[in-house]
């Protein structure tokens, strides 16, 4: 319930600003006395996705002897083959644009099918080993089968889960490339990520390029830089660090934050402004070591520091408002 | 609150519904113009990243700025020296935030949002400081009473939910602390429904209602559960776990509680539209079944699993055909009909919960076999690899 609202809307009926043929509902609405439940059942229904498949998972440790690899394999493969089937009987025809939902329970039918099927990918390679040495396999083609899945029934969700996949097949993590936020990463996992990164950007803006699936590319993008800025300030926490990555940190976060905003894409102009900041503190923090400085000036620098990026932000706010 | 800023927030109220209506198509481009020039904006506002980084920001470089003056002006100093120097930091704060929400017309920026939290913090380690032998009690209430102010004058949700929590343990180390929680908890529900619903009150103040609502009905639920009984959680909180059992009636009375107060949680949510006490409601029930579980375990875990979330399913299913089926697709005043909601917003936040609980981690380079649970290799729960 908003009164604030209810007021604004008896006033703007009143005086002919709101049209009288959607005003009664949009009262309602601000009143509290229609209410819709939409997002709780997408969340419910996402919840049945994570304990299912929790479940599943469970299913296949424990009673693997008892009920037979094969016996599995084919349970978990007949489930899954049954929610695509249902996916693919309810989706829209195929386009390269946008389509609209045709059913609440879509997005998440299509969800489970995708993972059990990667959850018996898995399964089949763990028991069965058709990959042999070569088993992290599994994961890229995990990735191309979510893709092929959201290129077809138009899922950002599973887009992303294939970029996810993709990275992971690589050996890099999604939101941070390491486990633990201060863990340093090597040499080959910093080139993965950032490599990983780059390619998800370039996919975001060949997609909207080539405009098959343009809506997709903010996932590729955001997705891409929160890798590349991931890898290098994990990069910081290693010994084998230098000045040079710092220093190309600060450069990518400010050239990142300067087209973003040229696109008005505030979250990216976000993210890039933080990756700056980060390299800058990263580059004070060695002059001042090097200097021998003491800890009152790495505290002095971080103050700098933040102060400057705050009034960064306050241009660049000022400048948006004008632009508007 | 200043009656320029809760007249701020209030037109901003409308702004934002507005905006919903015509991303909703409910209302044109011309209708929404005129809505915005009719309800305008004083105020400087970040959008929500900017806003976001500026806060950190700001938060960073004030503790910060703090700790520098501590180390050049009052290095080993007192207690009683460094408290009142930590409390000229607060009222600077407090000055700042008053200066920028007034004077500036600032809102949503960040900026005077931290500052705001740099208040209060400051403001409860000063007389943490100032109080001999650090009496937690004390502190405790100090620091409820503290985020109870800031949170009446600036309004920010934030300090309801530190002002609930210190609340809370302040409350848990009184000798029946389980009881006040109940109590306290009864007492807050009926308070904050009202307040949320208020039209006296500042659009942030009854966003603040909902979260004195929400933390007053998981204290409550904590206070009750059967397993927390036993477990002495609430008690834990404070470090003053009981080494004797509850009596038989406590127990009983804990088990009958347990198993009604998601249904009574739920019904409220129903009856009274609110969304919090249906969600917590539903959580409850989880919780609830889990609760029972740990005392009757009577399917395996893999099955229970399974049933929970096809129970899950077929419960969502079933209420979107019951309310699709009614006439005018609602029911007692609730559709499955998305009501001016943002779907963008919507969409951003569903794609990284989906990605950050069920995207698959990189393989171990040691060990290996069938792993099950979220977010390992392979997808949807699973690690492969010999």
């Amino acid at each position: 319930m908003n009164p604030d609202v209810v007021r604004a809307v008896e006033a703007l009926s009143r005086d002919g600003s709101l049209p009288q043929a959607v005003a009664p509902r949009l009262r309602r609405v601000a009143a509290g006395a229609l209410v819709s439940v939409r997002d709780e059942l997408r969340a419910l229904l996402y919840l049945g996705v994570l304990v299912t498949v929790a479940g599943v998972g469970l299913l296949v440790k424990d009673n693997l002897s008892r009920l037979g690899p094969v016996t599995i394999a084919v349970a978990i493969g007949a489930v899954s083959a049954g929610c695509l089937v249902w996916t693919n009987r309810q989706a829209a025809p195929f386009t390269w644009g946008e389509t609209k939902e045709t059913h609440l329970a879509f997005d998440y039918v299509l969800l489970l099918g995708a993972l059990l099927v990667a959850t018996d990918l898995a399964f089949i390679e763990t028991k069965f080993t058709p990959l042999g040495a070569s088993w992290p396999w599994h994961l890229f083609f995990v990735g191309v089968f979510y893709a092929a899945l959201a290129f077809r029934f138009d899922s950002k969700t599973l887009f992303s889960l294939s970029l996810t996949s993709l990275a992971a097949w690589r050996g890099v993590r999604v939101w941070f490339p390491v486990r633990n936020w201060d863990e340093a990463i090597d040499d080959r996992l910093f080139y993965e990520a950032l490599a990983c990164g780059i390619v998800s950007v370039a996919i975001g803006k060949l997609l909207e390029r080539a405009r098959r699936k343009p809506h997709f590319e903010p996932v590729g993008t955001y997705f891409g830089w929160l890798l590349v800025f991931g890898a290098f300030v994990g990069r910081s926490f290693a010994d084998a660090s230098s000045w040079p990555q710092s220093l190309v940190l600060l450069a990518t976060g400010a050239l990142v934050s300067w087209f973003a905003f040229e696109e008005r894409r505030i979250g990216l102009v976000a993210m890039g402004l933080a990756g700056a900041a980060w390299g800058t503190g990263d580059l004070a923090e060695r002059a001042i070591h090097s200097l021998d400085l003491g800890e009152k000036s790495s505290i002095a620098s971080i103050v700098v520091i933040a102060a400057g990026v705050v009034a960064i932000l306050h241009r660049a706010n000022r400048a948006l408002e004008a632009r508007r | 609150m200043n009656a320029a800023v809760a007249e701020a927030e209030r037109r901003q109220e409308v702004r934002e519904a507005a905006t919903a209506w015509r991303d909703a198509e409910a209302i044109d481009d011309v209708t929404l113009r005129a809505i915005v020039a009719r309800y305008a904006d004083d105020r400087v506002r970040f959008a929500l990243w900017l806003r976001i980084l500026a806060g950190v920001a700001t938060f960073i470089g004030g503790v910060a700025l703090a700790v520098l003056v501590v180390l050049i002006l009052w290095a080993n100093s007192d207690p009683a020296t460094n408290s009142l120097e930590f409390a000229i930091v607060a009222v600077i704060s407090t000055i700042a935030t008053e200066w920028m929400t007034r004077s500036k017309r600032r809102a949503q920026g960040g900026i005077e949002e931290a500052t705001a939290v740099l208040a209060v913090l400051f403001a409860t380690v000063a007389v943490a400081l100032q109080i001999r032998g650090f009496p937690i009690n004390a502190i405790l209430l100090t620091a409820t009473a503290i985020c109870l102010a800031a949170g009446w004058r600036w309004g920010y949700p934030l300090f309801a939910l530190a002002a609930t929590i210190s609340g809370a343990c302040w409350l848990a180390r009184f000798p029946h602390g389980r009881t006040l929680w109940l109590l306290g908890s009864i007492a807050n529900v009926y308070i904050a429904e009202r307040a949320a619903r208020s039209e006296r009150l500042a659009p942030s103040h009854r966003r603040s209602a909902r979260v004195f609502l929400a933390g007053a009905l998981v204290a409550g639920y904590l206070a009750i559960n059967l397993w927390s009984v036993d477990e002495s959680y609430v008690e834990a909180v404070v470090g003053d776990r009981p080494t004797h059992g509850w009596p038989a009636w406590i127990r009983l009375a804990a088990s009958v509680a347990t198993a009604l107060a998601p249904i009574v949680v739920l019904a409220f949510g129903v009856v009274r539209k609110n969304r919090e006490a249906r969600v917590l409601g539903a959580l409850f029930l989880v919780a609830s079944l889990a609760t029972l579980r740990h005392y009757r375990p009577i399917l395996p875990t893999w099955l229970a699993l399974t049933l929970g979330g096809a129970a899950a399913w077929a419960i969502a299913l079933a209420i979107k055909r019951w309310l699709d089926n009614a006439p005018g697709r609602e029911r007692y005043g609730y559709t499955t009909d998305p009501l001016f909601v943002p779907r963008r917003s919507r969409e951003i936040a569903e794609v990284a919960a989906v990605t950050a609980s069920l995207g698959p981690a990189p393989p171990r380079t040691s060990g290996g076999g069938f792993q099950p649970g979220g977010g390992v290799s392979g997808g949807g729960g699973a690690a492969g690899g010999p």
